[in-house]
């Protein structure tokens, strides 16, 4: 039992970070299938899968959606986040470095008052027609 | 295994249909340097790259009455296979920006139109063709569908390295900029096992009907249903989606459709039969002389990449009559005005799913846009 206990305990601290909003709707990660190097950087690309089975793919950058007539540059550099820029519409792209843990800040942007949406800046390569 | 629309053409008929790829050789073209790392920022007035040359009796996309009539023969040119285009426009100029990835800015068919020109994610145009021939077809003086109606602002993506965010800034600096149409000759096809569009990416499309601007999207070359499990943009009821025809005045072999793509248009091509003309790199980095036809500043080229500026073409010269129209009005009258083509001999029905009360063929949607009736519907709405 003890061990059973243990082992759900760890599933849970597995798991339990690997999430952001896309607004209102949870996107749970299940595995990694690419492996971090100490060297990557913003620009490099990250693979998950999430619990539905959908591979996504994104950049270590976070992508937030602020609230209409706020300001939400506050919220970035409350938590030591300079490298965004403002892509219109109250829309920013937010660069992480490679010790910033991309789950753990969309859910902290999340969480502020101002921000409607953050969640990674997801790959979309794009086929010429 | 997704193709691109030229490399399948090529197989199929090489010495039928060229895209833009580089070579050619002699004339006065400028060096390959000058052009493949054109800077990004650009200052006007600008200076144009050779001369512009009246090939439109080649143009079988928007004229019939002058086509060079050995050409038309030799190439099964149907004479229905244009898009009808008014006899006359005014000159008030709509803004159109076209998203795409390289541009020959200073090509001189084209250069006397742009107004803008902004880099979203690369520092240089590294590859130059798509972006421009897509621009021709709108905005040429001999070979476009409203080279007088329109001001062109180009939005380059590396579509290799694009993201989200990329696309997003893409669409937001159109609008700020005031464009009322926005071109897009791409898209991001995927199936079921791919994370769907985000809701950040469709809100930002969406947004862009919202503020009164036309966004148009190709369906894409693969010959897909899109009906069949496929998640495409030209599918978003926010957009019009536009798949491509022949110079047999039918939907080409290679055209993605499905029951949310709205219109078809000429894009060229499709097995053994000749592709559309319209701008290419200049001088030596362009095609050589299609088929002795034309110089290398020029190219025939296929796919629904063309058939797309077409529509956007025509949207511009509805808005340059009537700039009240709203995106709905718009796609209202493209649909309701559209030809039914080869009615003879498939079928359009009445979709009791949409809101119009024109007939619909799943492969050729609501059939091909026809210029000169959806601009005097425009008119006629004033």
């Amino acid at each position: 039992m003890k061990y059973l206990f243990i082992f759900i305990l760890s599933l849970t601290f597995s798991y339990a970070n690997k999430f952001y909003y896309e607004f209102d709707k949870k996107v749970e990660i299940k595995t990694n299938t690419t492996t971090k190097s100490l060297n990557q950087t913003y620009d490099d690309i990250q693979e998950y899968t999430t619990t539905d089975g959908k591979t996504v793919k994104f950049k270590n950058q976070i992508l937030v959606q602020c609230k209409k007539n706020s300001y939400c540059e506050d919220d970035f550099e409350n938590l030591n986040l300079t490298n965004y820029k403002n892509i219109g519409n109250n829309t920013y792209v937010i660069k992480l470095d490679n010790t910033q843990d991309i789950f753990s800040f969309c859910q902290k942007l999340y969480d502020k008052e101002d921000i409607k949406s953050a969640h990674p800046n997801y790959i979309r390569k794009l086929i010429k027609r | 295994m997704r193709k691109h629309i030229s490399k399948i053409i090529i197989s199929s008929s090489l010495s039928l249909v060229l895209t833009a790829c580089g070579g050619g050789s002699g004339g006065d073209e400028a060096p390959l340097s000058d052009i493949i790392t054109l800077p990004t920022n650009i200052s006007f007035p600008i200076t144009p790259i050779g001369t512009a040359v009246d090939y439109s009796k080649y143009a079988w996309s928007i004229n019939s009455s002058t086509l060079d009539s050995t050409y038309a023969t030799n190439n099964n040119i149907d004479s229905d296979a244009h898009i009808n285009m008014p006899t006359s426009t005014n000159n008030q100029k709509v803004k159109v920006a076209v998203i795409d990835q390289g541009f020959q800015y200073n090509h001189p068919e084209i250069y006397s139109k742009v107004i803008d020109l902004k880099n979203i994610n690369q520092t240089v145009l590294t590859e130059s063709y798509h972006g421009t021939l897509v621009s021709g077809v709108i905005a040429s003086t001999y070979l476009g569908v409203a080279p007088n109606n329109v001001e062109l602002i180009l939005i380059n993506i590396d579509f290799d390295n694009s993201t989200d965010a990329d696309i997003i800034e893409a669409f937001n600096y159109a609008k700020d900029q005031g464009a009322k149409v926005i071109n897009c000759s791409w898209g991001s096809t995927f199936d079921e096992s791919i994370y769907s569009f985000s809701q950040q990416y469709l809100n930002t499309i969406k947004s862009m009907k919202d503020a009164g601007i036309n966004v148009v999207f190709a369906s894409g070359n693969e010959a897909y249903d899109l009906d069949n499990n496929l998640m495409d943009e030209s599918e978003l009821d926010t957009v019009i989606g536009v798949g491509a025809t022949s110079v047999l005045n039918d939907v080409t072999d290679y055209s993605n459709y499905g029951s949310n793509i709205d219109l078809v248009a000429p894009g060229g091509g499709g097995t053994n039969l000749i592709g559309l003309l319209t701008t290419d790199l200049s001088g030596s980095n362009g095609s050589n002389n299609t088929f002795n036809l034309v110089n290398n500043y020029y190219t025939f080229t296929a796919g629904t990449s063309f058939a797309t500026p077409t529509v956007s073409g025509v949207i511009a010269l509805m808005l340059s009559e009537n700039p009240n129209l709203t995106p709905n009005e718009i796609r209202t009258i493209l649909i309701e005005t559209a030809d039914k083509i080869q009615s003879g001999t498939v079928t359009y029905t009445d979709l009791t799913t949409d809101s119009t009360t024109s007939t619909f063929n799943t492969k050729r949607a609501y059939g091909k846009v026809n210029a000169a009736a959806a601009v005097q519907a425009a008119i006629d709405a004033i």
